[in-house]
């Protein structure tokens, strides 16, 4: 009969490997899905892939998609490591973006070389804000943040969809629900002809990097999510150590949201996210929580979705064809990890098998 | 005073409708959350259930398939979720955050699919006379024309009372059997549900399959009753409520029933309060606000839990004393 | 000698008005049954654990309101392995570089951990405690039992403590590897280091210490020379029965 132990860790190369074919398989089982709804999968994947890298302007729009997932992701993968489970990240993301639009509307007459900064502090530090909320939840009351940060995204998306049918609704809008655009100051510049997030995202990716490795708090974080026992027996402070990773945690997502605010959207409204804040957590977690992971998954990830999206008018096939090849990879990923975790044993006998 | 009582009862019938769905799933949640699994999927297997019932009405005419269809919708949803949670021991979260995404994407799908067909005429454009008529409320005589809650309460549709019945052998299920019992332990104390012999899977796959039948019938009666239609998105964030309800429902079925309905009303409050007056003075409360208040709320109910907790002297999880784990 | 701690009056939840005192260059056996109230004597000495009254006494200076960090700054080091070993000293999924920092970090300057430093360490701990494994680098988790609870004694012994607290150091350890244990633990002591080593081998414990402490049900039951005393007299202790004799217990 067949007996569940748990193998030994591999090494860094084996798991990778397994990974590696896992998404292979997954993606042979969506083709065989996509065959049995009529249509010619390689057909698909390929006009999907180009759909997405086919021409420059493609991959700029890939890349646009990239850049909140990498730097949502990013956030999500510090709380995560110290298994904070920031789901909140949707919510911190239109927080940040409403802090950095506050700034944009009200700040109007700043040069550009002062906004776009001041607007990229707002929206990190509303985003790193909103997090507080669950984060002390839990530190007084040891409530979990799991669903506390869940329930505040829904909050946070209300209160947007609030200013803008309300304060902050542009009376220009001929009765049309919409923030003002943001005057050109308060829009990020572009390079390459992506707006030039994707360098801050490359930076950030940099610097989260080096933080988890190389520094004494991304050493605590560590070790904190690992065995909170150790952590206090080593005498580390862990409040300060949650408060200070939680609020870069919220606080990047809140970039995040500014960033496509201000870049991409030049507004602000209830639908800028793209759900991107939950997509952000399979990154993330898919990346095994590691930066540069991060930024090769969301690039993966930002390719599916544009590829997607282009399949629907060339092929006319309904976008959520993509989200179903997303679903099935994900899943089998997801249960890969067994495999990854754990081995199969054949025993001769229930003898054996108690041993 | 005739207009106002009528009205609130009008008031009161829709918000009893707004609740059921979400009814449903909590009560689909729940059964999850008992065996120890947090099934963040719930939007995602409404939303299935939600599709297929409706197509499966649309082409058998038949209510029962319609209903039965979407049920087990759900529940291969559910199937997905248990297989890769239980057997696999993958993530909970992740997998219930996959589970919505794909289970709204196959939705959509076969939405289209849906559509097209209606459009070329392998489907009719409305559901079947035989199912449209099962499901729409019916009268109770006598006991619907009762003031203010006669409506509410005596003129819905079947699938209200299937819900509340479902709540209610829930909670009988739950305090009063043996099976329901055992479910406890498994959920809150594996080990021990191991050693005394219950086969710790089986109870798992059972309950998390059944919650998403239900998840199923709660999609269902939004596409076959309330709104007989389908539309993307059609149980826009319930799925997320449904996670909130179980919360502040603390996973008891019968106060789901009311959260269930509590939640219903402020849903409607927004549409009824718009130009609304209090005695002559006019309020607007921002109907944004309103739709926040479920979420808010639970927040607070999960404060109070976690505060009474305290009082019992379990510390909370961050604030307490190391512990040698020398026992394990 | 410094007179190192002195525990006065110490009433805990799972202590009863425990009193004794450890001198530098001694080694203090603690022995008694499993939850007698070793756990918690260790945890409230390092500042884990709150005491309800009474006072710890490290070098003239009390101990008992300041938090574990400063406690290990003092000087007082405590390794104790649990049964799973790994539970509270160590990080199971991370290395032995990273495990051996654990304790030493917050010296480093700057914002950032040099980790050549902990490498330099922890190739001293695996040379001086003869840690079977093939790199530093190696996680904790997958080294073979007995060396898991050599890097925890190692990386206490590292910061020169002049306090050292261990507990059940030599747990599944082979006779080899448990002598090797007990000769860096008298070494320890010749340095003059205050040790309190709370064991379950009586033979062991009246081998090494010099005096040895018998706990039941959160009392002291007696302290005794362990040089006199016999491991029938320890094995009474340990269940609850006093001994009458005052002559056999007491050494001069």
């Amino acid at each position: 009969m067949l007996k569940v132990v748990k193998k030994a860790e591999g090494s860094f190369r084996q798991t990778t490997i397994l990974r590696i074919v896992t998404v292979v398989i997954a993606l042979f089982a969506s083709s065989l899905v996509i065959a049995a709804l009529g249509y010619n999968p390689v057909n698909v994947y390929s006009e999907l892939f180009q759909g997405a890298t086919g021409s420059l302007p493609r991959w700029q729009e890939t890349i646009n998609k990239a850049i909140p997932l990498i730097v949502l992701s990013l956030g999500i993968s510090v709380a995560f490591k110290m298994k904070f489970w920031n789901i909140g990240a949707e919510g911190q993301f239109y927080m940040g973006a409403m802090g950095a639009t506050y700034v944009a509307l009200n700040f109007k007459d700043l040069p550009s070389y002062l906004l776009l900064p001041f607007m990229m502090f707002a929206g990190f530090l509303f985003g790193g804000l909103w997090i507080l909320i669950p984060a002390i939840l839990k530190l007084k009351l040891g409530t979990s943040e799991t669903l506390v940060t869940l329930m505040l995204n829904y909050v946070a998306i209300s209160f947007i969809t609030y200013l803008q049918y309300g304060p902050w609704k542009d009376p220009t809008a001929m009765g049309f629900a919409k923030i003002p655009n943001f005057t050109d100051n308060a829009v990020l510049p572009k390079v390459l002809g992506v707006h030039i997030g994707w360098i801050i995202s490359l930076i950030l990716v940099l610097i989260i990097y080096i933080l988890m490795k190389y520094t004494k708090l991304g050493y605590e974080i560590t070790v904190l999510g690992e065995n909170i026992q150790t952590a206090k027996y080593a005498g580390m402070n862990v409040t300060k150590i949650l408060i200070i990773a939680v609020f870069i945690s919220g606080g990047l997502c809140g970039l995040a949201g500014m960033l496509q605010s201000s870049g991409v959207e030049r507004s602000l409204s209830d639908q800028i996210s793209n759900s991107l804040g939950f997509t952000a957590i399979i990154t993330s977690w898919l990346a095994g929580l590691s930066a540069p992971a991060i930024l090769i998954v969301s690039i993966l990830f930002a390719i599916l979705l544009q590829g997607g999206a282009f399949i629907q008018s060339s092929l006319q096939i309904p976008a959520s064809v993509a989200e179903v090849i997303q679903g099935i990879i994900l899943f089998f990923v997801l249960g890969s990890e067994f495999f990854i975790n754990y081995k199969i044993v054949f025993v001769k006998s229930k003898k054996e098998a108690i041993k | 005073m005739n207009e106002f009582l009528s009205g609130l009862s009008s008031f009161l019938q829709l918000s009893i409708q707004m609740g059921t769905t979400l009814l449903f799933g909590t009560l689909g949640g729940i059964l999850c959350e008992k065996v120890g699994h947090l099934n963040l999927g719930i939007e995602g297997m409404m939303l299935m259930g939600a599709v297929f019932g409706h197509y499966i009405g649309l082409s058998t005419g038949s209510p029962l398939f319609a209903i039965l269809g979407a049920g087990i919708a759900g529940l291969v949803g559910a199937l997905i979720y248990a297989f890769i949670t239980v057997s696999l021991k993958g993530n909970q979260t992740v997998t219930g955050l996959v589970l919505t995404i794909f289970g709204s994407g196959i939705a959509n799908f076969i939405g289209k699919i849906l559509v097209k067909n209606q459009k070329s005429g392998l489907l009719p454009d409305r559901l079947p006379v035989a199912v449209a008529d099962c499901f729409k409320p019916f009268k109770i005589p006598v006991l619907s024309d009762i003031p203010v809650i006669g409506k509410a309460l005596f003129h819905q549709s079947i699938f209200i009372p299937i819900s509340i019945i479902c709540a209610v052998l829930l909670y009988v299920y739950l305090k009063k059997t043996k099976f329901g019992l055992d479910l406890r332990v498994v959920g809150e104390n594996p080990a021990a549900a191991d050693a005394s012999g219950i086969n710790i899977s089986l109870y798992k796959y059972v309950h998390i399959l059944a919650g998403g039948f239900l998840c199923g019938l709660g999609g269902a009666y939004l596409s076959l009753s309330f709104l007989s239609t389908w539309k993307e998105g059609m149980t826009s964030g319930l799925g997320w409520i449904a996670v909130a309800l179980i919360i502040f429902s603390t996973w008891n079925p019968l106060k789901a029933i009311f959260g269930a309905y509590f939640f219903g009303i402020l849903r409607c409050l927004p549409f009824k309060i718009q130009n609304a007056s209090l005695f002559g003075i006019p309020i607007s409360i921002p109907s944004q606000f309103l739709t926040m208040l479920p979420y808010v709320m639970t927040i607070v109910a999960l404060v109070f839990i976690t505060l009474r907790k305290k009082k019992e002297n379990s510390p909370p999880a961050w604030l307490g004393n190391p512990y040698f784990r020398e026992d394990r | 000698m410094k007179d190192l701690t002195g525990l006065d009056f110490m009433h805990l939840k799972a202590l009863d008005k425990i009193s004794f005192t450890l001198n530098s260059g001694e080694i203090l056996g603690v022995a008694g049954i499993a939850g007698s109230g070793q756990k918690e004597l260790c945890e409230a000495i390092a500042g884990l654990q709150k005491i309800e009254s009474g006072d710890i006494i490290f070098k003239d200076k009390s101990i008992v309101k300041l938090t574990p960090l400063d406690i290990i700054k003092r000087g007082v080091a405590m390794s104790f392995i649990p049964e799973d070993r790994l539970g509270m000293g160590l990080v199971a999924n991370m290395d032995i570089i990273n495990n051996v920092l654990l304790k030493s970090y917050q010296n480093m300057p700057g914002i950032f951990i040099k980790r050549s430093i902990g490498k330099i360490a922890a190739e001293r701990i695996i040379k001086k405690f003869d840690i079977s494994t093939p790199s530093p680098y190696h996680v904790v988790k997958k080294l073979s039992g007995g060396n898991i609870q050599k890097v925890l004694l190692g990386r206490e012994i590292e910061l020169s403590p002049e306090l050292l607290i261990t507990a059940y150091p030599v747990r599944g350890l082979d006779i080899g590897a448990s002598y090797h244990i007990y000769d860096i633990l008298n070494e320890q002591k010749k340095i003059g280091v205050g040790v309190l080593f709370v064991g379950e081998d009586l033979d062991v414990l009246l081998e090494l210490c010099d005096r040895i402490m018998v706990l039941n049900s959160g009392k002291i039951m007696d302290i005794v020379d362990a040089k006199s005393v016999t491991k029938e007299q320890i094995g009474l202790l340990m269940l609850g029965h006093k001994i009458k004799d005052e002559e056999e217990k007491h050494g001069a």
